[in-house]
């Protein structure tokens, strides 16, 4: 079969695909209803009761639900949410504007206008829903009290209402509502503007702190070589990671002659925008996330790859053979591992049955036992196909062959200097945290506090700042490990490298995916079995593992009794170096 | 070295999709200013064609321009990873040439120097093997070790790195009971490092796994390339001039310290493969370890002060061939006296360039990933192959 006939039918299947999409998108722009109504004139009046209200909890971007009794007929409608006699300005009722589906359904769309009305973090208890709907064709139904008809739901029905809960995505709200009303009629404007402000904040957060994460690993391999490692810029050199980066944006400017001036630019910034889109939805402790989503693993697993392409894009820009071979190793490498990693991930997914990074650590608790680590002995191996793989995709030691120094160079970063060079390296640091963060949020309980439950942490100020600190001592942990990692281990060579994805991690990994969800079932019908795997597989991997390890330390320090005190050693020269008098 | 582009262009010119890809004569893993023209698909390599010369000083030809003893600095820039050994094979080969007479306690200098100095080039040569297959910290864990070799052979004679030590007719300075002490110090400390070593990285499974197997050299294959040193011994065959040619005090050394020259076994995949050569060296290191202590203690025996005599109006006729065990094998001296102060014609034979001339042919198939292990297997020393 020709290549051009390969192409044909997926060329014929995609066109498909796309002009059912476009015709799907014209009829919904048809017959979508008008955004407002039109004034009529009042006409019959029909009743019914409000059935049920769903969600209870309400971000931007949500749907409120409202259904109706009986059938009502399409149209522009409010949903009025009255809350209970308070405060005079406390207990003004919230209007919404609403759209009745034809289907028995209201539904209104929480957005910022909402929220600035609201403010975030509020629990609204409504004691009644109120659907107001204007027909705009047939003249039967029309609004009243004061020119609306209103359909009430059952009196004494309370709902409780909890709108936008704390999270990065509620300043939308608060700073719409510091505006004041100018602000709420514009509440894209307002979206945008904290959108480029999250942005802002979490690279400077995160740029010091990958810089900072340099400075700790030069400091670890320094440890482990028996050097000092950075210790002359700030306190104990905390501060070589400012000094490097001044260093670097002075540097020159340099593109090679034949490089392709467009795309060498491009690829670092590529390269770093797949990682540092991670941080949106890494919860970093019960509070601080910027969006809780929905799809938050599938996000994950999909903006960490989006890094291969810049790296693929520098390695082919550069126009140099050593950046082309390190970018062909690097698009080999982490497309084949994201398979291990995403499936790694799945395992854990169908236990948790969710796909929102807050609901996952909301599923696990505080202590090790209650981890998805140690939920079965499957999510147990999973954890350790995801945490390689992981490494593959970060191009860390031992799978750091795209940019092999002794062999390509400097793999795909070979031609670049300077600011892009450094913004490539701030990429591949912050992967180090990303990945850390992935592990302790799918796999090590994330921000739970031990002995706090999750509703406990949101309850308090001090719970809430103690899971942050908590996920940030998981997150340096691993961190820790991973770099402890690289400065031990030799490199994979390429062909080792596939067949340890190919034939070792994906297999297990698809084996513990569909083990992982059989034992879902086997939980559910029998949660006293499921318990008692849990506890050993947290005695077994966990308690047990951790004791080999700590009888091979022990060992290896009684079988070398001169390296024991290593910082003697170190710190001390074996000989003098003063010359003896001859 | 354009010569050399023009014929590899004109005889095979890159097909399909291979291309050519110029590894060095700068490159971190070359071990120096070499240049390998590599024929690449990909990752897998048909070819690695060495180019040599880059680091060529003339050093044979500077020794007819000085005299016999004024050439002694020059031998450290044979090998500056292991200048000890070229020392002792230009004076071994100017002593022969002029039949002149050598106190023992010179030899024992000299056998103590040298396998000090093997210690120190085998901490570089395993240390820069780990460091091209990734693992990073070995190399500084070597090089710690290398540094306390470099201390003591400072304090011995003044220098770290080119030694100048040995002289036609013995060695510069004697060593003191202070020096003794710390050497003996030394080798306590680190027997149980060459221990920690072997944990840290010899026996490590992705090490293992990545050289096992690799650019096996088999027995005949390497006598037919003349290949000397650890690396013959990695592909079987037990030859050591240490053991087989004694010079110096060998003889008297080596039969205390019950010696049985270290071989190849396959351990991990084949014999002679790249993991033999890693494996002999830490082997070498024992040895080393062994024979320096059991020189220390012979040393003893000889009368303090007695270690050089120095020839007179030293004008040789002949010629003479000195071989000794450097720590990259077999090194030859041959040199010709036609009775001038100055030799007529020296040469030195060394062990880097005949290993260069397998690198081709164990390169077919592997991958470039390979050729960097390849190349740090055979402990090639770039100023040796050029000199």
């Amino acid at each position: 079969m020709s290549a051009r006939a390969a192409i044909g039918p997926c060329g014929r299947v995609g066109l498909v695909i796309v002009g059912v999409l476009v015709a799907l998108a014209i009829a919904a722009a048809v017959t979508a209803p008008a955004a407002s109504a039109a004034e009529e004139p009042p006409g019959p009046v029909r009743e019914a009761w409000v059935r049920d209200v769903s969600p209870t909890k309400l971000e931007r971007g949500d749907r409120l639900v409202v259904e109706l009794e009986a059938g009502a007929p399409r149209g522009p409608a409010y949903v009025i949410l009255r809350r209970p006699p308070g405060p005079a300005a406390a207990a003004a009722p919230l209007v919404l504007r609403a759209q009745a589906l034809g289907d028995g359904r209201v539904v209104a769309d929480i957005d910022a206008s909402v929220e600035a009305r609201v403010g975030r973090d509020v629990r609204w208890p409504v004691v009644a829903v109120e659907v107001a709907l204007i027909d705009t064709g047939h003249g039967d139904v029309w609004a009243a009290t004061g020119g609306q008809r209103v359909w009430r739901g059952a009196p004494g029905d309370t709902y409780e209402l909890d709108f936008f809960p704390r999270t990065v995505r509620g300043l939308t709200g608060d700073v719409a509502a510091a505006l004041g009303p100018r602000a709420a009629r514009h509440p894209a404007a307002v979206t945008l503007a904290v959108m480029i402000g999250v942005a802002l904040l979490i690279l400077l957060l995160v740029a010091p702190a990958t810089g900072l994460l340099v400075v700790w690993e030069r400091k670890i391999a320094g440890r482990m070589q028996s050097r000092f490692g950075p210790n002359r810029v700030g306190p104990a050199g905390w501060l070589q990671w400012l000094a490097d980066a001044l260093k670097l944006i002075r540097k020159e400017d340099l593109i090679p002659l034949d490089a392709d001036p467009l795309l060498f630019r491009l690829a670092p910034y590529l390269a770093w925008a797949g990682i540092f889109a991670t941080f949106v939805v890494l919860p970093l402790s019960e509070f601080a996330i910027v969006a809780d989503l929905n799809i938050g693993v599938l996000y994950l697993t999909s903006v960490t790859t989006f890094t291969v392409i810049g790296i693929v894009m520098g390695g082919w820009a550069s126009n140099s053979k050593w950046s082309l071979l390190g970018g062909m190793r690097s698009a080999a490498q982490i497309i084949s591992y994201e398979l291990p990693a995403s499936i790694a991930l799945l395992s854990v997914v169908v236990a948790a049955g969710t796909l929102s990074p807050q609901a996952i650590v909301r599923a696990q608790g505080g202590l090790p036992q209650d981890w998805f680590v140690f939920r079965s002995p499957f999510t147990f191996v999973a954890f350790f196909i995801y945490f390689i793989s992981a490494l593959a995709e970060g191009n860390r030691t031992p799978f750091d062959l795209p940019e092999a120094e002794s062999e390509l160079v400097a793999g795909f970063t070979t031609e670049y200097s300077g600011f892009r060079w450094s913004i490539f390296s701030l990429a591949e640091w912050t992967n180090i945290y990303v990945m850390s963060a992935i592990v302790a949020t799918v796999f090590l309980g994330g921000w739970n506090v031990p002995f706090v439950t999750a509703e406990a942490v949101a309850a308090s100020a001090v719970w809430r700042a103690a899971s942050l600190g908590v996920m940030l001592a998981k997150v340096a942990l691993l961190s820790f490990v991973v770099i402890w990692i690289r400065w031990s281990l030799p490199r994979f060579r390429v062909d080792q490298m596939m067949s340890l994805c190919w034939k070792w991690l994906l297999p297990t990994g698809l084996a513990m995916f569909m083990a992982s969800t059989a034992w879902t079932w086997v939980d559910a019908a029998a949660p006293r079995l499921g318990v008692a795997v849990r506890w050993a597989t947290f005695m077994l991997g966990g308690v047990g593992l951790f004791a080999v390890f700590v009888r091979r330390v022990v060992r290896t320090f009684r079988a070398t009794p001169l390296l024991h005190a290593g910082a003697r050693q170190f710190t001390l020269p074996l000989f003098e170096r003063r010359l003896e008098k001859r | 070295m354009s010569e050399l582009v023009l014929s590899l262009s004109d005889e095979s010119a890159p097909a399909g999709d291979e291309m050519i890809l110029n590894m060095g004569p700068q490159h971190p893993s070359t071990h120096g200013v070499i240049r390998f023209i590599v024929r690449t698909d990909g990752e897998v390599m048909s070819s690695a064609e060495p180019d040599v010369g880059y680091l060529h000083r003339a050093i044979e030809h500077i020794a007819e321009k000085c005299t016999y003893e004024a050439f002694m600095p020059y031998t450290d820039r044979v090998d500056y990873v292991c200048a000890m050994t070229a020392n002792h094979a230009w004076a071994s080969a100017v002593e022969k040439l002029g039949r002149l007479p050598v106190p023992p306690r010179a030899h024992y200098l000299r056998v103590i120097s040298d396998e000090l100095n093997r210690i120190s080039s085998h901490c570089i040569a395993l240390g820069a093997m780990a460091m091209d297959l990734g693992a990073v910290t070995p190399f500084p864990y070597a090089l710690r070790e290398r540094e306390h070799v470099n201390d003591l052979l400072e304090e011995l004679c003044g220098a770290r790195l080119t030694y100048n030590y040995h002289r036609v007719g013995g060695v510069g300075w004697d060593l003191t009971d202070a020096w003794r002490d710390k050497v003996l110090r030394f080798l306590d400390h680190f027997e149980p490092v060459i221990a920690e070593f072997d944990r840290l990285i010899t026996h490590n499974e992705i090490f293992v796994r990545r050289l096992a197997g690799l650019a096996v050299i088999g027995r005949d294959e390497a006598i037919a390339h003349g290949l000397v040193g650890p690396n013959l011994r990695a592909s079987g065959v037990a030859f050591d001039l240490r053991a087989d040619l004694p010079y110096a005090t060998y003889a008297d050394i080596l039969p205390k310290i019950s010696w049985k020259t270290p071989v190849g076994r396959g351990a991990a995949g084949r014999v002679g493969d790249a993991w033999d050569r890693f494996w002999l060296r830490v082997e070498e290191w024992r040895w080393s370890v062994r024979i320096v202590r059991e020189a220390l203690d012979q040393i003893q025996g000889t009368p303090r002060g007695e270690i050089l005599i120095a020839p007179k109006r030293f004008k040789p006729r002949g010629d003479a061939l000195a071989r000794v065990e450097a720590a990259r094998g077999d090194m030859a001296c041959y040199v010709v006296g036609d009775g001038g102060p100055n030799a007529y014609r020296a040469r030195f034979r060394t062990g880097s360039f005949n290993a260069m001339g397998l690198v081709r042919e164990k390169s077919r198939g592997l991958m470039v990933a390979d050729l960097v292990a390849l190349i740090a297997s055979l402990d090639i020393v770039a100023p040796e192959i050029d000199r």
